[in-house]
C-alpha cells in the first residue's frame, strides 16, 4: 500500500524539515509517510539503511536527474497517496511541476503550510504569492496535491508520529536523451548564514570581484558573515548558497544590503532581519522602501570609506545583538514579524 | 534551426502596493511589461540563431496590449511572433496555461529548441518549462549558462544546484535560462524600426488553437480561499552627509543608536 504522504528532497537538512511537518500532519490523520532521496551510481550500494538522510550521497553526477526523479516518484504514487512534499531546491522546483503534470495533481509552489481535513477538497495550502509580495491560501480539489516547500519554512523538530526511514528513490533515466559529459561539484553548503546575527548581503550591484572584495572587507571590519542574492551563486558561482525565497531565510539583527535591488523573491530571505541597511547607487531602487536606513552611493567609492571608518572608530557589533539567531523556523511564514 | 522563445507580459511586482492596515494587495493600475527574464530568453534565442542559423519566433500568451512590448523585444533579433490572447486575463493556474502554450507550440511545429525563463517575473512559481517538458515529452535542461552544437546535438553548460554540469541533448529540447548568462543586448534605433515591420500573429485559444474554454477551466485544481500582502514596516530613512566620510559616520551613528553596533575605542 502506498503511503498517504510522500516526502522528497535531495538535501538532508531540508529533508528533515519536511519529514518533521509531514509526520505531524500524518499523525493527526492516521496516515503513513514515506520519504525518498535520489540515489544513483555507486551511492546506491553504500546506503547504510540508518535512515539518516545525511548518510546518503548527493546524486549530482546525473545528466537528467529531474526526469529520473519524476519517473521514480510517479511510480510510487498510489491510490492512497494524497500529498507529496517536495523540497524547493532547483531540483525540487523542476520535479514538482513535472510530477503534477504527469499525475494530474494539484500543485502548490512555495508552500508555507498545509492543513488537512477529512472529506472532499481536504487539502488547504498556504503559499507565497507573487514571489513573496503576498500569501494566499488555496483549497485543492485534486486527489493528489504536490507542494514544494523551501528551506527554513518548517522547523526540524521531534514528531509525535512515526518517522520513517529515508529510502533511496529508484530513478527512471532510461527515457532521457540528456547525457552527462562533465560534472563540477560545488563546495559544500556552509552552515551559518541562516543563524548569523550580522550579515552583509551582496546583490547584483556587486558587479565584479573587486566589488566583492570590498564587500568582504566591509564584512570583515564588522565581523559579519557574507551572503548574496541568487544570481551571484546560481549563475556566478561566487557563493555556494543564496538568500531568498528559493534559498536561505535569515533573520539577523542587522543586514547590510549592498547593491541589492529589492526584488521581493530576494527580500524574502532577509525581511526577517531586525534592521536592514541598503547601499545602492540607484536612488529609485526598490530596496530603499524596504530598508530602515538607506545610503545612495557608488559601492566602489563608499565601501572602502565605510570599512575605514568602522576600523578607525573601533566599531563592532553591539554585545547584546551578538547572539546568533537559532530559531530559524517559519521565517517569513504566516507567523513572522509581518504580524507585529 | 527553428527556435521558439517564450515571453510573458508580466506585472511589475515592485509596483504592487499592500495596504498596511488591511493587508489588501492592490493589483489595479500595476504596470505590465515583458520582464527582465523574458529579455534574457530572447537574447539566448538570438544567440543560438546567430550560432546555428535559422529563425526565432517569440511566443506569448497575454493581452492585446502586449503587442507593443513584443515589437520591442523582437528588435533584439527575433523574426516573428505569436501572441495568444489570454482568455483568463492572467488568472489561470499554470496547469491551465501550459495547455495553451502546448497547443500554440504544436501549431508552430516543427521547432528545434524552446527557450523560456526559469520563472516568470511576476508569478515566480518556476512551472512552465517543467510542465511543458512533461506535456510535450521533451527533454528539459534548466538553468542554462551556455550552449554550442556538437555532432547534431546541443551541448549545454547548466547550473545543477549542487554542481555545474555539461550535458548533451538531442533536439527538440526545452531550455530555461535565468538572469545573468544571457544579458540582453542593446537595441539600436534601426533595429527597433525594422522590428515594427515584423509580423505578429494574434491567435485565439478556441478558434485558432482548437481548445475549449470550459475544459480548460475544469483543469484549475484549486479555489483561492484568501490572500493578503506581506508588509514589514521599515523606517525608510535616507542618510545624508557632506561627502562619503560623513555619510559613513552617519550610518555608523545610526546603527549605534539602534544598538546594532557599539564603539570600543
Amino acid at each position: 500500500m502506498a503511503a498517504e504522504v510522500i516526502v522528497f528532497s535531495e538535501q538532508p537538512g531540508l529533508g528533515e524539515q519536511l519529514m518533521s511537518r509531514a509526520t505531524q500532519l500524518a499523525h493527526t490523520m492516521g496516515w503513513t509517510v514515506s520519504a525518498y532521496r535520489p540515489l544513483i551510481g555507486e551511492g546506491a550500494d553504500t546506503h547504510d539503511g540508518s535512515g539518516s538522510p545525511a548518510s546518503l550521497p548527493v546524486p549530482e553526477a546525473h545528466g537528467d536527474l529531474a526526469a529520473g526523479c519524476v519517473g521514480g516518484l510517479f511510480e510510487l504514487i498510489g491510490a492512497d497517496t494524497r500529498l507529496v512534499l517536495v523540497g524547493a531546491t532547483q531540483l525540487g522546483m523542476e520535479v514538482g511541476p513535472r510530477l503534477a503534470e504527469r499525475c494530474g495533481a494539484g500543485y502548490a509552489p512555495w508552500a508555507l503550510d498545509l492543513e488537512l481535513t477529512t472529506g472532499e477538497e481536504s487539502i488547504l495550502a498556504t503559499c507565497m504569492l507573487f514571489g513573496g509580495t503576498g500569501i494566499a491560501s488555496y483549497r485543492f480539489r485534486s486527489r493528489v496535491t504536490i507542494a514544494t516547500v523551501a528551506d527554513g519554512v518548517f522547523a526540524a523538530e521531534p514528531s509525535p508520529g512515526k518517522v520513517p526511514e529515508w529510502l533511496p528513490l529508484p530513478l527512471r533515466q532510461d527515457v532521457s536523451p540528456v547525457k552527462l559529459l562533465r560534472v563540477e561539484p560545488k563546495a559544500p553548503r556552509s552552515a551559518g548564514i541562516e543563524t548569523a546575527s550580522l550579515l552583509v548581503d551582496c546583490g547584483r550591484g556587486i558587479k565584479d570581484l573587486a566589488d566583492l572584495d570590498a564587500a568582504k572587507a566591509t564584512a570583515a571590519a564588522l565581523g559579519a558573515q557574507v551572503a548574496c542574492s541568487r544570481p551571484l551563486s546560481s549563475e556566478r558561482d561566487w557563493f555556494v548558497e543564496w538568500l531568498g525565497l528559493s534559498g536561505v531565510k535569515s533573520r539577523p539583527d542587522l543586514c547590510l544590503a549592498l547593491g541589492v535591488s529589492g526584488a521581493v523573491q530576494h527580500m524574502v530571505g532577509i525581511r526577517g532581519a531586525r534592521l536592514i541597511v541598503a547601499v545602492n547607487s540607484d536612488p529609485d531602487a526598490a530596496i530603499f522602501s524596504q530598508s530602515d536606513y538607506g545610503v545612495v552611493a557608488d559601492l566602489r567609492e563608499f565601501l572602502p570609506i565605510l570599512a575605514d571608518r568602522l576600523q578607525k572608530r573601533g566599531v563592532r557589533q553591539a554585545s547584546l545583538a551578538r547572539k546568533d539567531v537559532t530559531d530559524q523556523a517559519t521565517v517569513n511564514g504566516p507567523d513572522t514579524r509581518t504580524e507585529e | 534551426m527553428r527556435i521558439v522563445a517564450l515571453a510573458k507580459h508580466s506585472l511589475d511586482v515592485a509596483e504592487i502596493r499592500v495596504n498596511e492596515a488591511t493587508g489588501d494587495l492592490r493589483l489595479t493600475n500595476v504596470p505590465e511589461r515583458f520582464g527582465d527574464i523574458d529579455k534574457n530568453v530572447v537574447e539566448a534565442a538570438v544567440r543560438l540563431k546567430e550560432a546555428q542559423g535559422g529563425s526565432v519566433t517569440v511566443l506569448s500568451v497575454g493581452p492585446p496590449k502586449a503587442q507593443h512590448g513584443l515589437k520591442s523585444i523582437m528588435a533584439m533579433g527575433a523574426d516573428d511572433a505569436m501572441l495568444v490572447s489570454d482568455p483568463f486575463d492572467g488568472h489561470a493556474d499554470a496547469a491551465v496555461l501550459v495547455r495553451v502554450v502546448e497547443a500554440a507550440l504544436r501549431s508552430l511545429e516543427p521547432y528545434d529548441v524552446v527557450i523560456c525563463g526559469f520563472a516568470s517575473d511576476d508569478g515566480y512559481t518556476w512551472q512552465l518549462g517543467p510542465r511543458l517538458a512533461d506535456r510535450l515529452s521533451l527533454p528539459l535542461i534548466a538553468h542554462v549558462r551556455d550552449f554550442r552544437s556538437a555532432d547534431g546535438l546541443l551541448e549545454i553548460d547548466r547550473d545543477g544546484g549542487d554542481a555545474t554540469l555539461t550535458v548533451t541533448t538531442s533536439l527538440p529540447a526545452i531550455l530555461t535560462v535565468a538572469e545573468e548568462a544571457f544579458t540582453p543586448r542593446a537595441v539600436t534605433l534601426l533595429q527597433a524600426m525594422k522590428a515594427q515591420k515584423r509580423p505578429i500573429s494574434v491567435a485565439d485559444v478556441q478558434s485558432d488553437l482548437g481548445l475549449a474554454l470550459e475544459s480548460l477551466r475544469e483543469l484549475q485544481p484549486w479555489s483561492e480561499v484568501s490572500r493578503r500582502g506581506v508588509v514589514v514596516p521599515r523606517k525608510q530613512t535616507t542618510l545624508k552627509g557632506q561627502g562619503l566620510v560623513e555619510l559613513a559616520d552617519h550610518l555608523i551613528d545610526a546603527l549605534i543608536d539602534e544598538h546594532a553596533l557599539e564603539e570600543t575605542l
